[in-house]
């Protein structure tokens, strides 16, 4: 088997189970066998058998149906959280590299300051004090990662700024808008794509995290990261069943978007990206 | 000369840098709604305060000020070294996270050894293994490494080698290096992960280059052109990749300690935000985040020292 | 008086007898060295070693507390101290009494009681305490030492004799030993006091340990003190390690590294429920002052209806709650006041779920309502709030008829009591405990217009006849008039829910069977005094 063809089938592999993980959020109505929340005092804590394949939980809930929801607000989330940072990011960083000068200046200090700022103590300190729902999740996620990016963005701009043609393009007449649409976007797709994947996985760890701390998605909205550092973990030993599938579901898919950016790497053939955003 | 001036210009820039830091902790301990006067209260004795309870507090707390005043107290008082005293404990804030510093350094230096033998040792085979099963199974095990959440990876050590094979402590730190060693595996596996994936490119793409192939025509074994040039190329990135990574693992330090029963920074403010004990997060976020700064530029100085190619013009590595 | 005289010198009788017959020597002032194991069995076993327990946080939080460690080491003994039935019981003291309106109490103190340093204790010493109280008040996180909440009005304080101590009250206080209990009245030796009264060092008390060794926030020692006027201890030396994580903390107990989990949330329900039974651990339950309460915001719609509260209140299942999220370790609570009180009334506790719906749809219709639930983080982390409050909204979103929304939040203390004196939530969990054993200050926050806690919580409660009962126990120097109004606002507080009482805590501990005679809860002085070394 050729080099080639191998990545071709890791690639098929890694994108059919993120495949099969977004299809099980999305038709998760018509999949779980119960309701979610559905509420059975007479049934805790369960075993694994026939009629709960994945036993119940403290409250008598069906651990299966939880864990076929539990992926669409951990997705949903961490989704929305890394386009937005990286939206942030990717706006601040055109900015910053295309005007240059005392703009630059003015961002790049900016970035230097929120690069200081210990982030996972921000995000806890932040999301400690705001409402407890995905808004404040997400507000928290992206002002502590919006900078990694626009760094990248904005050395990434001054490169194509600096290069002969596009300044033969100004004396052309095109406007600004053009050529960042034209020219500096398509440089930086390829990293925007990379950037997505790295950063999607380490979001979906990081909720987890933060459910450690009650911080995460609320209840009783099943999620994967509050099944499995949540108040949950107090059933460790004598429940293990309900951590072992939720956690078992975080990992493959954070397992499989960090695949998913190595095999889209080498194909994109990107010899490494930048040191600052690792 | 230039080395000199390079050097100074850094440290020009640091100032607003710093000052804004300094902003940032100063706001982040008043974004909090409410304020902690109540607790005060309780702590004292006083379970159901009345109104002028709480005024008197309040105005002992020094948060009857404008926020502009308080600001300008805070930092006056900051720079002579005074972070003042934590609502609650009534502890001097300066000294109490200059003891407790060390200890987060002392885990986070460990979990920097480990990310660096694993992390680079792991890279450096990886590559040499470039494309046999021992490659396949290392990058698969790293890219499983950055995928296990963080608590899991703790709770799953400690059971392991605290519980069954009673090899190593639960917590706490009295035990010396023993006591560190799994909190710095759980702190650095994330970052085992990205460096050994991270080496191992680099050294590859650097072995693509021409002179790598040029030490080949002159006969030198495959390893040794592997140690000999494309790692020592690979050394800059691979430091400021784990510079990098020191910043985080300070700052990141908070859910791993309380785990592990370490009283270092990141337990300490903690419980201060669970307590809204605000100069206490104030004084946390000066320290790490000038630490951080300190530690971009020693390591921007160190990237001088490795490779003084690199142009002094540039206003940031 | 002449009663209440008796009965304290009765009950120091029975405490010094229970004390003799525990330890198996005499208490004789002087018993140097002598160690006096409880069984015969122990008397082989080497009890030199040292053992070791965690908690969740410190024991000894050092110089800047105002006790310097909690009580329960035994390192320093209060004046008055408290039964089993939570009422005053000599210590220090060993018997006292007061006058007709309450306002000159006369305090006898225990002779031939040397400090761990030597120094003989006396009526100089207990005014010594009271000198540094007053430079408070200091801070603490077991209970904040106020001179002015536990002796309100204090005019003088005096000696009479060398063992005699008079203090002078401007307004009669008819319950002052039930607020002096344990740490309201906690005496050290004056010379390790530092000029502003924290401490400078170690604090040197009367107990039966002495701290000898004290890192913040990791662990401290106890060693025996060997001078102990009472029963000393049986065990050399302790270690109380901080382990803040449950998790690792009751691993700890698993891999052998401490012998037992002491303290708040020493240990979960279900984790408890793991090794309840297992013949390698110990686990004891015994009373706590804690209640459990659901604040509802009385000042909004719907809980402004009583019937929406008591409906609520008719919807828990108790029992079940305490089954099967605490492990059976509780009491169903009927009533505001808890059980450890001397003052308790027990409340009866119905569960009741068809009438409590009905009561419920009456209040709301089938309207949509949307209830805000909220979940201090702290509590989150040390009961099992999380499950509870699933079950509550459960319940209420499954009542027919009625289109109930649950929304759970969890939130720091801090901001969430911020939304409750908003107004802006219906329902949190939270616990109390008893703050003195006057349970005074309780009724006043919880249930008077402007008690603190009701305005705080956000409770909205208002009731007149409350406020006025309240007002009358203010002055009230009549002890039986003040037994029968507590009662009354226990029995209002059963119907009229300012909040709803949801169970009575009990504690847990944990120990390993390595050692032995660790007890949840221990009344009077006992301590640590009988843990030991089982083989």
């Amino acid at each position: 088997m050729t080099r080639r063809k191998k990545q071709n089938l890791q690639l098929i592999m890694v994108c059919s189970i993120l495949l099969a993980i977004v299809l099980m959020t999305i038709f998760a109505p018509w999949l779980a066998p119960y309701d979610p929340l559905e509420v059975n005092m007479d049934l805790r804590l369960l075993p694994p058998c026939c009629a709960h394949l994945l036993g119940t939980d403290a409250l008598g809930r069906d651990v299966l149906s939880r864990v076929i929801y539990g992926g669409r607000a951990s997705l949903l989330l961490a989704v929305a959280a890394t386009a937005c940072s990286m939206g942030v990011g990717l706006v601040i960083g055109i900015i910053a590299g295309y005007c240059g000068g005392i703009v630059d200046g003015i961002i790049t200090a900016i970035s230097n300051i929120f690069q200081g700022l210990p982030g996972m103590v921000l995000m806890i300190a932040l999301v400690g004090v705001l409402e407890r729902n995905s808004k404040s999740i997400i507000l928290a996620l992206v002002i502590t990662s919006w900078v990694g990016f626009s760094r990248l963005v904005r050395g990434e701009v001054m490169k194509v700024k600096s290069e002969m043609y596009i300044e033969g393009m100004r004396c052309l007449g095109s406007g600004h808008l053009r050529i960042i649409l034209r020219h500096v976007l398509p440089n930086i797709r390829t990293n925007v794509i990379l950037q997505f994947t790295t950063r999607l996985g380490r979001v979906v760890l990081s909720v987890a995290g933060l459910s450690y701390l009650g911080l995460g998605i609320q209840p009783p909205t099943p999620d994967w990261g509050e099944m499995v550092s949540g108040t949950a973990r107090r059933y460790f030993r004598s429940a293990p069943h309900l951590l072992w599938a939720p956690g078992l579901c975080i990992i493959l898919l954070t397992l499989s978007i960090n695949l998913l950016g190595d095999l889209l790497r080498d194909r994109l053939d990107v010899k490494q990206d930048s040191v600052k955003e690792l | 000369m230039a080395i000199l001036k390079y050097i100074g210009r850094r440290l020009l820039v640091l100032i607003p840098v710093l000052l804004g830091i300094s902003l940032a902790a100063f706001l982040l301990g008043r974004i909090a709604p409410g304020d902690p006067v109540d607790d005060a209260l309780f702590r004292i004795g006083i379970e159901f305060p009345t109104e002028e309870d709480r005024a008197a507090m309040r105005t002992e707390l020094g948060l009857d000020k404008s926020l502009p005043e308080q600001y300008l107290d805070w930092l006056g008082k900051a720079l002579h070294g005074n972070l003042g005293r934590s609502y609650i404990g009534n502890q001097d804030i300066a000294h109490e996270l200059m003891t407790r510093l060390p200890i987060t350094l002392k885990v986070s230096l460990v979990a920097m050894l480990v990310a660096v033998i694993f992390g680079v040792g792991g890279g450096v085979l990886m590559a040499a293994c470039h494309d046999t099963w021992l490659d396949t199974v290392l990058k698969g095990l790293s890219t499983l490494l950055l995928s296990i959440p963080g608590f899991w990876l703790a709770l799953f050590l400690i059971t392991v080698f605290a519980e069954w094979l009673h090899l190593l402590p639960t917590s706490g730190l009295d035990r010396g290096l023993a006591s560190l060693i799994l909190p710095a595996v759980a702190l650095s596996a994330a970052n085992v992960g990205s460096t050994s994936r991270f080496t191992r490119g680099n050294i590859l793409s650097q072995l693509g280059e021409q002179y790598i192939v040029v030490a080949n025509a002159k006969g030198l074994s495959q390893r040794a052109v592997m140690v000999g040039h494309a790692f020592r190329n690979s050394l800059v990135p691979i430091i400021t990749l784990i510079g990098n990574y020191f910043g985080g693992i300070l700052g990141g330090s908070t859910i791993i300690e309380n785990i592990f029963a370490i009283p270092g920074l990141g337990s300490y403010v903690l419980s201060a935000i669970q307590n809204r004990d605000y100069p206490v997060i104030q004084g946390y976020v000066l320290i790490t985040g000038t630490t951080f700064v300190l530690i971009t530029l020693a390591i921007d100085l160190l990237y001088l020292a490795v490779n003084p190619k690199i142009r002094l013009q540039g206003g940031e590595a | 008086m002449k009663k209440k005289q008796l009965l304290s010198a009765l009950l120091g009788a029975v405490l010094a007898m229970s004390l003799a017959a525990c330890g198996g020597t005499p208490t004789s002032e002087e018993t140097p060295g002598a160690t006096a194991p409880s069984q015969s069995s122990a008397a082989t076993v080497d009890q030199t070693r040292e053992i070791a327990f965690a908690a969740s946080r410190d024991q000894c939080p050092g110089e800047q507390d105002a006790y310097y460690a909690s009580m329960s080491l035994g390192v320093w003994e209060p004046l008055i101290t408290k039964d089993e039935h939570g009422k005053p019981a000599p210590a220090l003291s060993t018997e006292w009494e007061h006058n007709e309106d309450s306002t000159v109490w006369t305090f006898h103190l225990r002779e031939g009681v040397t400090f761990s340093n030597g120094t003989q204790f006396n009526a100089d010493i207990v005014l010594a305490n009271f000198d540094r109280m007053k430079k408070g008040p200091f801070e603490s996180s077991f209970y904040g030492m106020n001179i002015d909440t536990i002796y309100p009005g204090l005019i003088s304080y005096e000696k009479t004799d060398d063992y005699t101590v008079v203090l002078t009250l401007a307004e009669g206080q008819l319950l002052l030993d039930y607020t002096m209990v344990n740490y309201g009245s906690a005496i050290f030796e004056p010379s390790c006091f530092a000029e502003d009264g924290t401490f400078s060092g170690f604090p040197i008390g009367t107990g039966p340990y002495v701290v000898t060794e004290n890192v913040l926030g990791q662990y401290c020692v106890i060693q025996r003190n060997d001078n102990y006027w009472g029963t000393p201890g049986i065990t050399q030396t302790f270690r109380f390690k901080v382990i803040p994580d449950a998790e690792t903390r009751y691993t700890a107990l698993r891999a052998g590294e401490v012998q037992g989990l002491c303290d708040l949330g020493a240990i979960s329900p279900s984790q408890a429920a793991e090794i309840d039974g297992d013949p390698a651990y110990n686990v004891s339950v015994g009373d706590s002052g804690i209640t459990h309460f659901l604040n509802v915001n009385g000042g909004a719609f719907p809980f402004n209806d009583v019937r929406m509260r008591e409906g609520l209140s008719l919807l828990l299942d108790r029992q079940t709650i305490i089954d099967s999220f605490y492990n059976g370790y509780g009491i169903p609570a009927g009533g505001f006041l808890s059980y450890t009180s001397a003052f308790y009334e027990e409340q009866p506790v119905q569960h009741d779920p068809e009438k409590g719906a009905q009561l419920i749809r009456e209040v709301v219709g089938d309207q949509e309502v949307e209830l805000r639930f909220l979940l201090p983080s702290g509590d989150v982390n040390r009961y099992p709030y999380q499950e509870e409050a699933e079950y509550i909204q459960a319940l209420l979103e499954n009542i027919e008829g009625t289109n109930i929304k649950v929304s759970i939040q969890q939130m720091d203390w801090g901001p969430c009591k911020d939304e409750m004196k908003a107004g802006n939530y219906n329902m949190c969990l939270k616990i109390q405990g008893l703050p003195s054993a006057n349970p005074f200050s309780l009724f006043k926050g919880f249930m008077h217009t402007e008690g603190s806690t009701n305005i705080n919580y956000g409770l909205g409660y208002h009731n007149d006849h409350v406020d006025a009962l309240i007002e009358e126990a203010t002055t009230c120097l009549d002890a039986d008039r003040l037994t029968e109004i507590y009662k009354e606002l226990q029995e209002i507080s059963a119907t009229d829910f300012p909040n709803i009482p949801v169970l009575y805590s009990q504690e847990v501990v944990a120990s390993s069977s390595d050692i032995t005679g660790y007890q949840a809860t221990v009344y009077g002085l006992t301590g640590y005094t009988q843990v030991c070394w089982a083989k």
